[in-house]
């Protein structure tokens, strides 16, 4: 059981809280301990399973600090299922969860949401999509953020040098449609699944393009945006995530085009010559080999494409991942917290 | 006024652990020195150095160069048992 901290009111509790470094730097919701129980009775946990470990900080984490973390991000406990998966999919050795959280490189967690879940809790997944106003998005990914930098002690080690404002939250859902196969189908679950996946990420690049017809002009376009040489991606073999607008999305479909084909499209396009790329004196990574041409990513899975945003406008998202496939993956995690954690 | 206000803390909190420092050497003569290299640019470089001086100073029973795989994920099991054997390590970041 966590420490008990008396306090005189709420506000105390917040200002308590700034002194002791356990925020953001914007007021956190005290997490008393009849909220922290709310969430745990939500996932039907006791707060002593234990949820993983983070062994470069001989860190471990339960169920409770989970809770009492997503209370102080603002979190409705109906959230709670989504942070846990969340937190399990980070925490899976694959995530690599040290690196991406405290590296100079500044990555943030993205954590896309797949399924019946989506609707169940008011997620976002059409206008302002990576921007305010939706609880459920702001929360989950400020939850998830609290738990690797609060009661995963990663504020003690992080060395970000920029960063980006997806380091507060960066919590998106896919809008998915019967005729787009949504991410976590093609990851291998079923539509009626609920699943949260992570991606240790860069900043998001804005993709405007109000003018093509089709969608190779389309994509050349998204291509373009994608191979900047002073990216992870254009260095190592690293994943991206490219969410595709309602607009940019129609203009894909008319013509027929299937997820995998647009895959395939960027995978072929969204490359530079090796000769230019060392003409500006970035190393490239020796597992790249001796290939004439760097690709955005190693294979056509690899670009992760996701619907989301508003309807109207053409501007969809390209967001670059941190370091290499050697480092952090992308973890898809199915949504279902009442058999999760170890005792 | 009420009674106070209880909340409760959400970092991790100090865990009673089995582990302790390790022992500190006066001297490496006669050791078994381990260096880890994190696999960050030059940290071979960095570390080859200080493995030099070392020499120069101390006489190494052997020492045990160990590469990472990369610098972002700990150390392997397989890496830990070949740390034990020795009486010191030096790990170092190269950036």
């Amino acid at each position: 059981m966590s420490e008990q901290i008396a306090l005189n009111d709420p506000l105390e509790a917040m200002e308590h809280f700034f002194m002791m470094g356990w925020t953001d730097g914007l007021p956190v919701v005290p997490p008393t301990p009849e909220k922290v129980e709310a969430m745990l009775k939500e996932v039907g946990l006791t707060g002593s399973e234990i949820m993983g470990k983070i062994a470069e900080r001989n860190s471990v984490i339960t169920s409770e600090k989970v809770a009492i973390n997503a209370v102080m991000a603002g979190c409705l406990p109906a959230y709670m299922p989504v942070v846990l998966a969340a937190v399990q999919a980070v925490l899976d050795p694959a995530f690599g969860v040290h690196g991406p959280t405290v590296s100079t490189g500044g990555a943030a967690t993205l954590v896309i949401v797949n399924g019946p879940i989506i609707q169940q809790i008011g997620l976002n997944s059409g206008k302002n999509l990576m921007g305010t106003g939706h609880r459920a998005n702001l929360t989950i990914g400020r939850a998830v953020r609290f738990v690797l930098q609060i009661a995963g002690a990663g504020s003690k080690f992080d060395q970000t040098t920029i960063g980006h404002p997806g380091k507060i939250s960066f919590c998106i859902a896919e809008a998915e449609r019967e005729d787009w196969e949504p991410l976590h189908v093609q990851r291998g679950f079923q539509r009626t699944d609920s699943t949260v996946t992570v991606f240790a990420s860069e900043g998001p690049n804005q993709i405007y393009n109000h003018v093509a017809t089709n969608p190779e002009q389309l994509l050349l376009s998204f291509a373009d945006r994608m191979t900047p040489f002073s990216t992870f991606n254009m260095q190592r073999n690293t994943q991206c995530v490219v969410v595709v607008c309602p607009e940019h999305l129609a203009t894909i479909q008319k013509y027929g085009w299937d997820k995998t084909r647009v895959q395939q499209f960027l995978f072929d396009h969204a490359r530079r010559p090796r000769a230019d790329l060392e003409k500006f004196g970035f190393p490239v990574d020796s597992a790249l080999g001796d290939k004439d041409w760097i690709t955005v990513a190693p294979s056509p899975e690899d670009i992760l494409l996701v619907a989301g945003g508003g309807p109207a406008g053409s501007f969809s998202s390209y967001i670059p991942g941190w370091a290499s496939k050697d480092q952090s993956i992308a973890i898809t995690k199915p949504i279902s917290a009442a058999d999760c954690g170890d005792t | 006024m009420a009674g106070p206000f209880i909340v409760l803390n959400p970092a991790q909190e100090s865990t009673v652990s089995s582990e302790k420092t390790a022992n500190r050497l006066t001297t490496l003569d006669d050791k078994v020195l381990a260096v880890v290299n994190n696999g960050k640019r030059n940290s071979d470089v960095i570390l080859q150095t200080l493995l030099a001086q070392l020499q120069q100073s101390y006489k190494l029973k052997d020492v045990i160069w160990i590469d990472k795989k990369n610098a972002s994920l700990p150390v392997t099991d397989v890496m830990l048992e070949q740390l034990q054997s020795c009486h010191a390590v030096i790990a170092g970041v190269g950036d």
